[in-house]
């Protein structure tokens, strides 16, 4: 494993044993192979039970009893040196309703083995890049869904972290407060933090994510970057100042799959049949504004990738 | 574990322990008892509540509390025994049962268990520090209640019993052995409502497995003592041959079922935790570190302590048949009185009749020179450890002027105790003239045997640091601890197995 690989496992499997005899199961991974470097931003893309959230609770000790080798910052999951440096946010978390938001922080962090003066500095920066410096002192119980997923998440930064494990980080938060996410994640990648995100909202892990990879039923089905995920479709999108009426007799010919949107039009064309489609539009005097190559968004390409696998 | 995570884990005890509601509502409950021994003032005469006096008699004298020197002691005990037993010992263990068997199954919630789980913190530990949050909130609560109540009864009543204090661990001890088993039931079930009912059931079938033991021990006991007594009655080579027969078929039937029930009985007692040794380890461990004032192991007379304003003179292991126990009685540094206690047989030479402590007074009135005497003295009777004493009491002419004189005169097997005491007069209060002595005697306490015990009074004498395992307060204490390790060890066991 190489020093920029922090997290690395080969051929991880797990399968859920039921009955007295453990002869039932459920197979949860399934041969899961994965390196994630420094600084990475990975998003980890599944339908429901495809075995994202066992795969981050195999990296931090939370469950045992697995094939196939795992390894977090070189050490075995669950190791107490690995676990003091990574941060995690569960999905449908609990925190201690007995608790005030900043004493979770507070308490949290100290789990993690930072002393309290460090968390203490920390913590009012924390709240208010999650928006709940004015809620911290009163009781999580009290907190709605989105507060306590607020407080989770920066119950899982106080420690100062070098790798965050995210499970569905804005589920139940406002679109606001989604934004906050994106940008405390970007934040985190800056500073050379490796953020790793489970989330079924597939647009925000194609606006945060460098990496990807999608699984289902335990496997993997596709690792890459955003962009190798997300392939050009052979589509391009024009958009111009004004649409002239005679649009389509100035495009006859070029390209196919033409149609007409309320700025401009999209059309299928080749490298040379885009040069041809620009003169023309010049000639008839048409100013072009944007031109823009139509790819598969990562929600398409995923529900593409899923469908395949099932059929 | 750096010493953030051990702060975390104490801290979040702490916070978890004093959001609870039933702990808020049992620091009420505490606060009103212990206003409460701050409102009642146990006096030698009488009990006074607010501003009202009452008699001992008429409201405790259903209890046994009456009226004279030792109806404050005995108020008070029976005060603290109330607070202790009942309300703390029964009533607020099974609250607080109530009220923790919660931390563990919601530690182990979905959710809740992958954020603490996560952290750098071993499962075990995670696990302990749920149980001692348990103890600790019973720690604080029996810190207020026994301490709350001691300051009360030494500011209000004068009365002063560093004893009582040792109850408090008690309670921590009874609740320790039971959390145990509440943190074992939260780890395999994750169940709130299991823990609690288990725990308690078991605390319930425990108490009546341990009960039961004593019970069936001391039948044995006074069986063999009685069978005993009858063999030293029976002509030597006697031989009782039994006839087999139907009849001793069926009983020999019913006795082999009865001693699989009493095999299960023993086994169960060694296996669980000595629940209701608990009670006595507060008295044993105050035994233990306090030196007895007088010990006569030939005449098996303990002398545990004695009144203020008496000093001993004597050494306090002594054979009483050869060198008497003395003491001396100082007020304000000034020294008012003797007391001398001795032990001869009650068989005197040359006579077959063993003398009654009544006889023996008697006798020595008879002796007494009648023109020292300035007044007659005057028998009366009362006890040492339930056994009869006969007091005599009558003033003198000596060479240091007049004295009182106060003469005890008790039996315990084939001994004559005589307590024999002599005060000056302004010591003495003449509306009670035995009141020192009753004083005096009020700690004796003989080595009794099984026959002429109740069961509770034998069990507390036969339990002790160095008596035979079965009553031995170490192995009692340490199979309870072994005990509470073996459920901590099966909840530790499972806890590592699960997949959160």
């Amino acid at each position: 494993m190489s020093d920029d690989v922090i997290l690395s496992v080969r051929d991880l499997s797990k399968i859920y044993r039921k009955g007295i005899l453990g002869r039932k199961g459920f197979r949860a991974l399934d041969g899961v192979t994965i390196d994630v470097g420094r600084g990475t931003v990975f998003g980890l893309l599944g339908p429901n039970g495809a075995g994202k959230t066992t795969f981050i609770k195999i990296l931090l000790g939370l469950v045992r009893g697995y094939g196939g080798q795992a390894q977090l910052f070189g050490r075995r999951p669950g190791d107490p040196r690995s676990r003091a440096r990574a941060g995690f946010l569960p999905e449908a978390h609990r925190l201690p309703g007995y608790l005030t938001g900043r004493q979770c922080m507070e308490l949290f962090g100290m789990m993690a083995g930072a002393p309290l003066r460090e968390i203490r500095q920390r913590i009012p920066a924390l709240l208010e890049r999650v928006g709940m410096e004015k809620s911290a002192d009163r009781k999580v119980r009290e907190y709605s869904k989105g507060m306590q997923q607020r407080i989770g998440l920066a119950q899982s930064l106080v420690h100062n972290p070098d790798i965050v494990f995210l499970d569905e980080p804005t589920d139940g938060v406002d679109p606001v407060g989604r934004a906050a996410v994106r940008e405390i994640v970007q934040d985190l990648k800056e500073r050379g933090t490796t953020v790793f995100i489970n989330s079924h909202l597939l647009m925000e892990v194609e606006l945060i994510c460098d990496r990807v990879v999608i699984m289902t039923r335990g496997k993997i089905l596709r690792e890459g970057s955003t962009e190798e995920l997300t392939p050009r479709t052979g589509g391009v999108r024009f958009e111009l100042r004004q649409v002239p009426e005679n649009l389509s007799q100035i495009l006859n010919g070029v390209g196919v799959d033409f149609a007409p949107e309320p700025r401009g039009f999209s059309l299928k064309v080749d490298d040379d049949e885009l040069d041809q489609a620009i003169d023309r539009l010049r000639a008839a005097q048409v100013s072009i504004r944007a031109i823009e190559a139509k790819r598969l968004s990562l929600e398409e390409s995923f529900i593409h990738l899923v469908q395949e696998e099932q059929a | 574990m750096t010493s953030s995570i051990r702060k975390a884990l104490l801290l979040d005890a702490f916070y978890q322990v004093l959001d609870n509601k039933i702990f808020r509502l049992l620091v009420i409950v505490i606060s009103l008892t212990v206003l409460g021994s701050f409102a009642i003032s146990f006096q030698e005469d009488m009990i006074i509540i607010g501003w009202e006096e009452v008699d001992y008699e008429r409201y405790l004298g259903f209890f046994g509390v009456q009226p004279g020197p030792n109806a404050q002691a005995a108020a008070v005990r029976l005060y603290q025994q109330s607070i202790v037993s009942i309300l703390a010992g029964l009533l607020g263990m099974i609250f607080c049962i109530s009220a923790t068997s919660f931390f563990v199954p919601r530690m182990l919630e979905r959710g809740s268990a992958d954020i603490s789980f996560s952290k750098p913190v071993s499962r075990v530990r995670l696990l302990l520090a749920r149980y001692f949050a348990g103890i600790l909130f019973v720690t604080l609560l029996a810190l207020f209640l026994v301490g709350g109540t001691y300051l009360g009864l030494t500011l209000r009543s004068g009365y002063h019993d560093p004893g009582f204090l040792w109850s408090g661990l008690t309670l921590v001890y009874l609740f320790a052995i039971l959390h145990s088993v509440s943190t074992m039931i939260g780890v395999i079930t994750r169940s709130t409502v299991a823990a609690i009912l288990v725990t308690i059931l078991f605390f319930w079938f425990n108490g009546c497995i341990q009960q039961g033991w004593i019970t069936y021990e001391y039948i044995q006991q006074k069986e063999v003592a009685s069978a005993l007594r009858g063999v030293e009655d029976l002509p030597p080579g006697l031989v009782i041959d039994v006839e087999d027969g139907p009849e001793n078929e069926k009983q020999a039937e019913a006795s082999e079922f009865f001693r699989k029930l009493f095999f299960a009985l023993k086994v169960l007692h060694y296996i669980g935790p000595k629940t209701t040794d608990a009670g006595f380890i507060s008295t044993k461990f105050l035994a233990a570190i306090r030196t007895d004032e007088l010990l006569d192991e030939q005449g098996k007379l303990t002398v545990e302590a004695v009144p203020a304003g008496f000093e001993r003179t004597s050494d306090n292991q002594v054979n009483l048949a050869e060198t008497p126990g003395t003491w001396t009685y100082s007020l304000d540094g000034r020294e008012l009185g003797r007391v001398e206690l001795s032990r001869r047989s009650r068989t005197p030479p040359g006579q077959e009749r063993r003398l009654s402590g009544r006889r023996a007074a008697r006798a020595y009135v008879e002796e007494l020179a009648p023109d020292a005497l300035l007044s007659v003295p005057v028998e009366d009777s009362g006890g040492v450890d339930r056994t009869l004493a006969t007091f005599l009491h009558w003033k003198e002419r000596g060479p240091e002027g007049t004295r009182a004189r106060q003469r005890v005169f008790f039996t315990f097997g084939d001994w004559l105790f005589e307590l024999d005491a002599t005060f000056d007069p302004e010591a003495v209060d003449d509306t009670e003239p035995t009141a020192e002595t009753r004083a005096f005697i009020k700690e004796f306490k003989f080595a009794r045997d099984v026959e002429s015990l109740g069961q509770n009074e034998w069990y507390e004498r036969k339990l002790g640091w160095t008596s035979e395992l079965k009553f031995n307060m170490f192995f009692s204490i340490g199979s309870s601890f072994a005990f509470a390790v073996v459920m901590l060890l099966i909840a530790w066991w499972r806890l590592s197995r699960i997949d959160f």
